[in-house]
């Protein structure tokens, strides 16, 4: 009797610890920054808030994708996600809010008119929810694999967080048809529609290194095989100060899509799925089982590094928006052949052009505490309009003038990020048995197996938007 | 990480040119102590720098001795271009089969095709000498671009400046092939002290201040509006040879000679240097191919004279130049010998680049646009490397090399990487290379020292009212 009660004393004195124990395997060590957010950092998180705010369309429930410019594609939507995920759970809105815009939106989804009715378009117009090219005007374009891929991680992470969420997400999911975006080896296709054959679809291999491991992983998710497009090659590396840089082999000069090594898709698999591998429900998040990918994102943070200290210029190269014509870049830390190389879609080298992106710049700081992300930090961080939201970057150039652009996506990476040093890994398994499943199940076929309805010849030529 | 290619051993290399006749006569027992000399070497250069791998492998013996029956019909082959496309009026022969234009590089080669045919014994010395005499002729007399130096082009027959359409007039000069002029006229007047004297009366002529700058930079020109616009020209590879056209005349060349500014690249674990000015804003291309390097091993030896000094990572880099190629053959099962090349179709010439604008194994024109189907095994370079280079590999690339010819006409330029077909172009440059590669077998290297105190161009240099105000180098009374 004396015994028990001992232990039941001990047990209320302990208390307080185990339920700190309890958070701490929440939100157990993970690599990179840990811990709640500072002063500084929530006021980060608000600001870039300020964009979902402003650029919301109460018509559709979908936000601008550029700041003022009605429109987005299925990548930033999934950015839109994630700031709604980090700001809930950051306790900047309230989960009747996050309630309203996810439903709001997923209203729209249900009615959304997509590409050939196949999968949703690359854009559409955030007012009336129509599908549009890039300039905005009403038409269907084709749809980008990698796009959908990024879509699916966020659909992922927001239905195993918020079971309330799950059944209206898998209805989405269940109108896509996956026949023609992943063929029999796993290869990963986009579509688009070609004039010189009758405006026939055409369905060209989309993803290059990094990104389409990325997808590949998003696609697992979700219970497709991806196995070939998950695999690193084709790839060589080219030394740049000492550290040997991956990039991929597909040629550029003959197939047109560029082989850009940036930042943007192995922050993202750092932050939302800590460099593991699609299928792993079980590691902890100090070990990584995504190898290759989490070896080659620890190069792509040193090799920054390394400019940094060899030349003085700041380096978070991604690709990034501007204020000004070409509006986009490839900001890569190599291309099409070279190092430090910024070009646009159509190859035209545009040095002047070069910036610290600022979702570049706060992701590397997010996965890597170090004295220079510290400095990439302080550097970054006043880089923001009050009522707009952050900057899309800051030009290399001299005068080092800030990219007057406001996105999205920039803005959405911010806020993931900053919900990464609190949580670590932002994908998190509840292991239920949603729709999607039961749905696969009786069908009585393998996830992913009725994709194969049509097997199509991997193809020559390829392109890509990311 | 696998250790770089590094090529620490280059010094040794030099050992067997330095007494090349005594090696000859006391043949395969030398060969045997320079042997095991160098493997203890090589030990000693792993000990010191565990990045270096295949030492052995590195030792490089060039290809040495009497032409055999083949060789000697190769010769006769590479002579027919020579006299197929020789213009009587003149005394000059075609760049490009039946194109009849020079340039000084075109002139230089020809040089070197006449000293190799009457030293192989496939002319007379009375053919030679009344062919070089209408080459003095030529160049002696020739119409400079601004009174200061050669046009790039000149019209075969009626020897007046031309443009890139052989039509008239006065285009500018090109660094790299004034360069190639001064290193052949170098190798002539000192393989044949009786022709000295007009050699030297050919640079005599020119002006200049121009074309090298006291740190020893090098320009071309072009022609605006009557006037030379000058530019820094010359990338790495050719710079250099280049620069040593220049300094073996005197000239301050440090800026040039020196590899400096570099970047590296690394294929096949083979480390490679490429031009460090980014060509994305200079322009034209940082093409790395086998020429450059080929021709100063042909023509200068493996020897760092002091007299050349030049950076010792250009040798290096020609060892890794022949490195690289043989282990892409080794790994893809890919014949290479990489140079710049002509065909008959557009664009013509064609940068054919184990580096150039960013990509390995490159193909390339002028205006940068890829051309992967014209990437070919260029006869030139094959038989460069040949000569160069005695090894299994050179061997084996000598079988799909050696029967590119049209026995009436000359060498064709090479053969196509993609199809096996050949590139039926005839050029000066490749029917050239193909005789010095054969002269350097017979011979050795091209250069031979001679006394040079008491030469015209110094009596001249020493006389500072006959070279008045034309930037020659100053030499003391």
């Amino acid at each position: 009797m004396k015994t028990r009660l001992l232990l039941l004393t001990l047990l209320f004195a302990l208390a307080p610890l185990l339920a700190e124990a309890q958070t701490k395997t929440n939100y157990g060590r993970h690599p990179g920054r840990n811990g709640a957010l500072t002063d500084e950092e929530m006021k980060m998180a608000r600001t870039a808030w300020k964009y979902f705010e402003r650029n919301y369309q109460d018509t559709t429930g979908l936000v601008n994708a550029a700041d003022m410019f009605p429109s987005t594609t299925m990548w930033d939507i999934a950015a839109y996600m994630a700031a709604l995920v980090s700001v809930r759970e950051l306790g900047i809105i309230d989960v009747g809010t996050f309630n309203y815009r996810i439903e709001k939106m997923f209203a729209t989804f249900m009615r959304l008119s997509f590409f050939r009715g196949e999968m949703p378009n690359k854009c559409y117009n955030t007012i009336t929810g129509e599908k549009v090219n890039y300039g905005n005007q009403p038409m269907e374009i084709g749809y980008s694999a990698i796009d959908l891929a990024r879509f699916l991680v966020w659909c992922k992470i927001i239905k195993e967080r918020y079971p309330e969420h799950s059944d209206r997400i898998d209805d989405f999911i269940l109108r896509w048809n996956f026949k023609n975006v992943i063929d029999s080896t796993g290869m990963l296709y986009g579509a688009g529609i070609n004039e010189k054959d009758n405006n026939k679809t055409q369905y060209l291999q989309e993803g290059r290194l990094g990104y389409e491991e990325y997808a590949a992983k998003a696609f697992q998710l979700w219970g497709f095989q991806t196995d070939l497009a998950a695999k690193a090659e084709p790839y060589d590396t080219r030394m740049i100060y000492g550290v040997e840089i991956p990039y991929d082999t597909r040629d550029p000069r003959v197939l047109g899509a560029h082989n850009y090594v940036v930042s943007e898709s192995y922050v993202l698999d750092g932050v939302e799925m800590n460099w593991d591998k699609g299928t792993d429900r079980e590691s902890d998040d100090m070990h990584s089982t995504d190898k290759t990918i989490a070896d080659f994102a620890q190069r792509i943070y040193k090799v920054q590094e390394e400019r940094y200290k060899r030349t003085g210029i700041m380096t978070a190269r991604t690709e990034h928006q501007l204020d000004s014509d070409p509006y986009f870049v490839y900001d890569a830390i190599f291309t099409d052949g070279y190092p430090w190389n910024t070009i646009t879609e159509d190859s035209r080298y545009v040095p002047q052009f070069a910036a610290v992106a600022l979702k570049g710049a706060l992701g590397l700081w997010a996965l890597w505490e170090t004295k220079y992300t510290d400095a990439l930090f302080n550097y970054i961080k006043g880089a923001y309009d009050p009522e707009i939201g952050f900057n899309e970057g800051i030009f290399e150039r001299k005068g080092n003038d800030r990219i007057k652009a406001f996105t999205m996506n920039n803005n959405g990476i911010m806020l993931e990020t900053l919900l990464y040093k609190v949580q670590g890994k932002l994908l998190r398994f509840s292991g239920r048995d949603s729709k999607w499943d039961k749905v696969l199940r009786e069908r009585k076929e393998p996830p992913g197996s009725y994709i194969y309805e049509r097997q199509r010849k991997p193809t020559q030529a390829a392109t890509t938007n990311r | 990480m696998k250790p770089a290619f590094n090529l620490t051993t280059l010094p040794f290399f030099a050992l067997p040119f330095l007494s090349l006749p005594l090696l000859r006569s006391l043949g395969m027992a030398i060969v045997a102590v320079f042997a095991l000399v160098c493997v203890s070497c090589g030990v000693a250069v792993r000990a010191v720098d565990e990045g270096a791998e295949k030492v052995g492998a590195a030792f490089q013996e060039g290809r040495r001795g009497r032409l055999t029956e083949d060789e000697i019909v190769w010769a006769k082959t590479a002579w027919k271009y020579f006299e197929n496309n020789y213009n009587p009026q003149s005394g000059l022969v075609n760049i490009k089969d039946a194109y009849q234009l020079v340039t000084m590089e075109s002139t230089a080669d020809y040089i070197v095709a006449l000293m190799a045919a009457r030293e192989l014994e496939v002319i007379s010395k009375h053919e030679f000498d009344s062919r070089l005499s209408l080459v003095f002729g030529f160049l002696n007399t020739m119409p400079l671009a601004f009174d200061e130096l050669p046009n790039v082009n000149y019209n075969a027959v009626s020897l007046r400046p031309t443009d890139y359409a052989n039509n008239y007039g006065t285009i500018g000069w090109a660094v790299n092939h004034v360069g190639r002029l001064m290193n052949v006229l170098r190798l002539l007047r000192n393989r044949y002290p009786q022709y000295g004297e007009y050699a030297d009366r050919v640079v005599l002529r020119w002006a200049f201040c121009n074309i090298v700058d006291a740190q020893g930079n090098l320009y071309s020109a072009v022609n605006v509006n009557g006037k030379p616009e000058k530019y820094l020209d010359a990338k790495h590879g050719w710079k250099e040879y280049t620069a040593r056209g220049f300094k073996t005349w005197g000239f301050p060349t440090d800026a040039s000679t020196s590899i400096e500014p570099a970047e590296t690249i690394r294929i096949y674990d083979v480390e490679l240097y490429f031009d460090g000015k980014d060509e994305r804003e200079s322009g034209g291309n940082n093409a790395v191919n086998s020429m450059p390097y080929f021709l100063m091993a042909l023509e200068y030896g493996w020897e760092n004279i002091p007299y050349l000094a030049i950076d010792k990572r250009y040798y290096d880099q020609m060892q890794a130049v022949y490195e690289v190629q043989k282990r892409r053959h080794e790994r893809e099962d890919i014949f290479t010998a990489r140079a710049t090349h002509e065909v008959n179709t557009e664009p013509y010439t064609v940068y054919d680049a184990i580096f150039s604008n960013g990509y390995k194994w490159t193909t390339i024109s002028s205006q940068g646009v890829y051309y992967p189907f014209l990437s070919a095994v260029s006869t030139k370079a094959a038989f460069a490397m040949w000569a160069v280079f005695k090894s299994d590999y050179t061997d084996q690339l000598m079988l799909i090399v050696n029967h590119l010819f049209d026995p009436a006409r000359g060498w064709y330029e090479g053969r196509l990487e993609k199809t096996g077909d050949a590139v039926r172009t005839l050029t000066c440059a490749t029917n050239s290379a193909v005789l010095e590669a054969l002269l350097f077998k017979k011979t050795g290297r091209l250069y031979t020292r001679a006394k040079e105190e008491n030469d015209l161009y110094n009596i001249y240099l020493r006389d500072e009212f006959k070279v008045i105000s034309r930037c020659f180098p100053v030499k003391p009374k």
